[in-house]
């Protein structure tokens, strides 16, 4: 089989070259895309596929603009999840949406050469123009070992870039190496297998006839269709032509009735030859100490300590978000209720007043005033996958996972989850088994998401009596509602996993990256990041809302001189509450607690939106003074029409038990119903979920009121 | 000539080569392609807190996978420490 | 601003959300992400999981 052409040079492009960037996981690929595109990027998806799309720009030494596609991390060409199938794709241009690239940019991790070679070889193959880009340097110097960069480039014929995109250095040689206007082609000879031969120049020529390949990509890929046992297709791209198919067939056959391991053949052949390359470009130094990241590991998955150090995490967070969170809490509530105020008296007295104050202010400020404690949330998580403590927790948490039938894979979608369920349950793409990964998608909302937390935390407030609450008490009540979400999540895995999904226990196989110091600056750019996501929807979603609601408890008008409680109980949103109280009675809810129910169903946090238009609509009108005032105090305040009180504690519990099972959110719908392509599953979801969210509640209820609470 | 064992068999601390491997299902040409080979050298660095899964070092990385996947895999026991 | 005209303004304040809530509910459909809404860490959950390293 003749080696690859040596040394010919790329055409020179007509317009500036379309670069892609690809890599292993955990290489630092995101670092140096965002290094070099900086905030010059679009966002989006791929067609059919719920694989992320990112394409940055580059500027060129001359200042031309440059595309830069940020291809998913992948192993190996051999696809084995979806994302690393959308690499696969474009790389081999199967996608209409996305044309291959012209130029690759290969980004290895120094200190794992041998590992982040085998995907360079893959590409490599392809014949197309590629910059190696040698990133991690500063880590592989601890190691003690030295990369002879000039030799490596000689061997392999493309320019090599030594780089660490986490401190710039290697930027600039980088940037100027992209803007060559041609590059050579790799000089990447070796030689396949004599076993498979035969068949891989068949599969090439049937590509290059029928599915219209060019040469060299057509060996390329004859290659991973020949080695690859299980292909991995996804929407988008384009099918093989039948005739290849069946050539493809027909080898298969033939190999397994002679027992040729022709996958394993291929995979030894690549490692063959990098080992032999590793070994003539480097260089060992003085060996070094234990490494710092093996020496952490040692506690933190250890037997007892490990568990330790994860409960005190956990811990911490939470702990966090009551204490930190307190002060800008209040400045954000007065200031609120300040602007409320001024609005108020500033314009005469009317329905755009009304709208503006009981229906914008409240509504968006009631949501608002928690956004301190969601940034302390989402910090500390980014913390956590920052350091790389996140994979160990999964490493940790697995044989616990397993018990219920799931990977420990699923331990971070599930874990993420706590921040809000729709990355969570998008991160299950990596989880290769689908009943495995339907379970995980299945459960996630369980896990308190984010948008619950308003929700706890206005439910807490109202639930003591006293200001001075001992913070004990507080956290323990949070950290209930997230054992029984996690508990739950965990409990219906199980049972899924038992019954409607049953499954073989799943496989799991997982890098360890090694610890590295967070960097700050990254975590706080992400939750400022999250803090304008957070408020834009505040801005937007949830202000309509608020606006909507309003209007729904203010229409129709009633005859003049009615109560304020009477207005609303006869507008559209009282007819709904109305209609929903028999189903709600039973677990303590009132009609005007069921307009929260149904308004959550937007967003959950719109609970506390809506409860502050509602009974703040009375509050005020009841003349008890020009201010919106804790929201709390208005709850307290709440009746049954017989005078009982409306949020005992009891009633508080109830809710927040009601909240913690209860499936809302359309969006997480909509989200579920795209990754498992049918209605079935989100439908099936809400059942249920909210099922189970009203026995628990009615359990709690009536033994609760049972036991004179 | 070392004992020839599983590898999920392998004591924490020890080192051993790939001898044998199973040729067909997905994970283990998955396996493959991280670089367990026939002929690599592969360390038992720890086991989780309840015994599994395992994490071994390969080619200078760390890698786990379950006791269950471990077991299709044999090795050649070469000695403890040795990387 | 008399209480009549105030009740007007008001009622085109809320048909104009409401319309941006439907239109937001059809445009989901045919867009695929939680259009940034929810706050997508879908890279830094990537990176946590290992996909596409930071």
């Amino acid at each position: 089989m003749p080696p690859v052409p040596t040394s010919a040079s790329a055409p020179v492009p007509s317009r500036q070259p379309v670069y892609a960037i690809v890599g292993n996981p955990n290489c630092g690929k995101s670092t140096l895309f965002n290094a070099l595109t900086g905030l010059k990027q679009k966002v989006g998806n791929y067609p059919g596929v719920t694989v992320e799309k990112k394409i940055g720009t580059v500027y060129s030494q001359h200042g031309l603009p440059m595309p830069l596609i940020d291809l998913p991390g992948a192993y190996s060409l051999a696809a084995r999840s979806p994302d690393e199938a959308v690499t696969r794709d474009v790389l081999l241009g199967r996608r209409s949406d996305t044309p291959a690239p012209d130029r690759i940019l290969c980004i290895v991790d120094a200190a794992n050469l041998e590992r982040n070679l085998y995907l360079v070889h893959q590409v490599l193959d392809l014949g197309r123009p590629v910059i190696l880009v040698l990133n991690m340097m500063d880590l592989l110097r601890h190691t003690g070992v030295g990369i002879r960069v000039a030799r490596l480039e000689k061997e392999l014929g493309v320019p090599v870039i030594p780089c660490e995109a986490v401190n710039g250095k290697g930027l600039i040689e980088l940037k100027v190496a992209m803007s060559r206007p041609d590059l050579p082609l790799s000089r990447h000879a070796w030689n396949v297998p004599s076993a498979i031969a035969p068949a891989v120049a068949e599969i090439q020529a049937s590509l290059a006839t029928r599915d219209g390949r060019p040469p060299l990509v057509a060996r390329a890929e004859a290659l991973l269709l020949l080695t690859d046992q299980d292909d991995l297709r996804v929407a988008g791209s384009a099918p093989l032509s039948q005739t290849t198919r069946d050539i493809l067939a027909g080898w298969r056959r033939r190999w397994e009735a002679s027992g040729t391991d022709w996958s394993g053949t291929l995979v030894t052949a690549r490692y063959d030859a990098i080992g032999r390359l590793v070994a003539h470009v480097t260089e060992q130094g003085p060996p070094p100490g234990p490494a710092v990241s093996d020496r952490i590991d040692v506690v933190v998955t250890h037997p007892v300590w490990g568990w330790v150090v994860l409960a005190s995490v956990m811990t911490l967070l939470f702990l966090s978000i009551f204490t930190l969170a307190e002060v800008p809490m209040n400045w954000i509530d007065s200031h609120v209720a300040a602007l409320n105020g001024w609005v108020k008296a500033a314009l005469p007295p009317g329905d755009l007043n009304d709208l503006i104050t009981d229906g914008a202010i409240a509504g968006v400020g009631g949501v608002v005033m928690f956004l301190p404690q969601i940034l302390i949330l989402f910090f500390f998580i980014g913390l956590l996958e920052n350091t790389g403590y996140m994979a160990r927790a999964a490493f940790i948490m697995d044989r616990v996972m397993s018990r219920v039938g799931l990977n420990g894979r699923s331990f971070i979608p599930l874990l993420s989850s706590y921040a809000c369920a729709i990355p969570g349950i998008m991160a299950t793409r990596t989880i290769e088994d689908p009943k495995d990964r339907l379970t995980t998608i299945l459960v996630a909302p369980l896990m308190s998401c984010s948008a619950r937390l308003p929700v706890y935390l206005l439910m807490i407030a109202a639930l003591v009596p006293g200001d001075r609450v001992p913070l004990v008490t507080k956290v323990g009540i949070m950290l209930l509602m997230y054992a029984l979400g996690t508990g739950g999540a965990f409990g219906f895995a199980w049972l899924f996993k038992r019954t409607l999904l049953k499954g073989a226990p799943p496989l799991m196989i997982m890098e360890l990256p090694p610890y590295r110091l967070p960097r700050i600056k990254d975590v706080l750019l992400h939750m400022v990041e999250r803090a304008g996501i957070f408020l834009k929807r505040a801005g937007t979603v949830i202000l309509a809302i608020s606006i909507v609601l309003w209007a729904l408890a203010a229409f129709p008008k009633g005859p003049a001189g009615i109560t304020a409680q009477q207005q609303v109980a006869q507008s559209f949103a009282g007819r709904a509450g109305h209609a929903l109280e028999p189903l709600i009675k039973p677990i303590g809810f009132d009609w005007r607690i069921g307009i929260g129910l149904i308004s959550s169903f937007a967003a959950r946090e719109v609970f506390v939106s809506s409860t502050a238009v509602v009974f703040s609509a009375e509050h005020l009108k009841a003349g008890k003074g020009a201010d919106i005032g804790p929201l709390r105090t208005a709850l307290r305040d709440a009746r049954w029409p017989d005078g009982r009180s409306l949020f005992t504690p009891l009633v508080c519990f109830s809710l927040m038990v009601f909240y913690v099972f209860a499936m809302q959110c359309v969006s997480t719908v909509a989200v579920v119903r795209r990754e498992t392509n049918s209605w079935r599953w989100p439908l099936f979801q809400i059942a249920y979920m909210t099922g189970t969210a009203w026995v628990v509640s009615f359990i709690v209820y009536q033994l609760g009121t049972a036991m004179g609470f | 000539m070392g004992v020839e064992l599983k590898l999920s068999q392998l004591a924490v601390g020890s080192s051993a080569v790939v001898r044998a491997f199973p040729s067909s299902g997905g994970a283990f040409l998955r396996l493959r392609e991280m670089g367990v080979l026939p002929g690599t050298p592969v360390t038992l660095v720890r086991t989780a807190p309840l015994g599994d899964p395992i994490e071994i070092k390969v080619r200078g990385y760390l890698l786990t996978l379950r006791k269950s996947e471990a077991e299709h895999v044999v090795v050649e026991e070469s000695g403890p420490g040795r990387p | 601003m008399s209480p009549k005209l105030q009740t007007y303004l008001a009622l085109a304040v809320v048909a104009v959300a409401a319309a941006g809530l439907v239109l937001r509910l059809f445009l989901k459909k045919g867009r695929p992400g939680c259009g940034g809404d929810c706050g997508c860490a879908t890279d830094r959950i990537k990176s946590v999981r290992g996909d596409s390293g930071k």
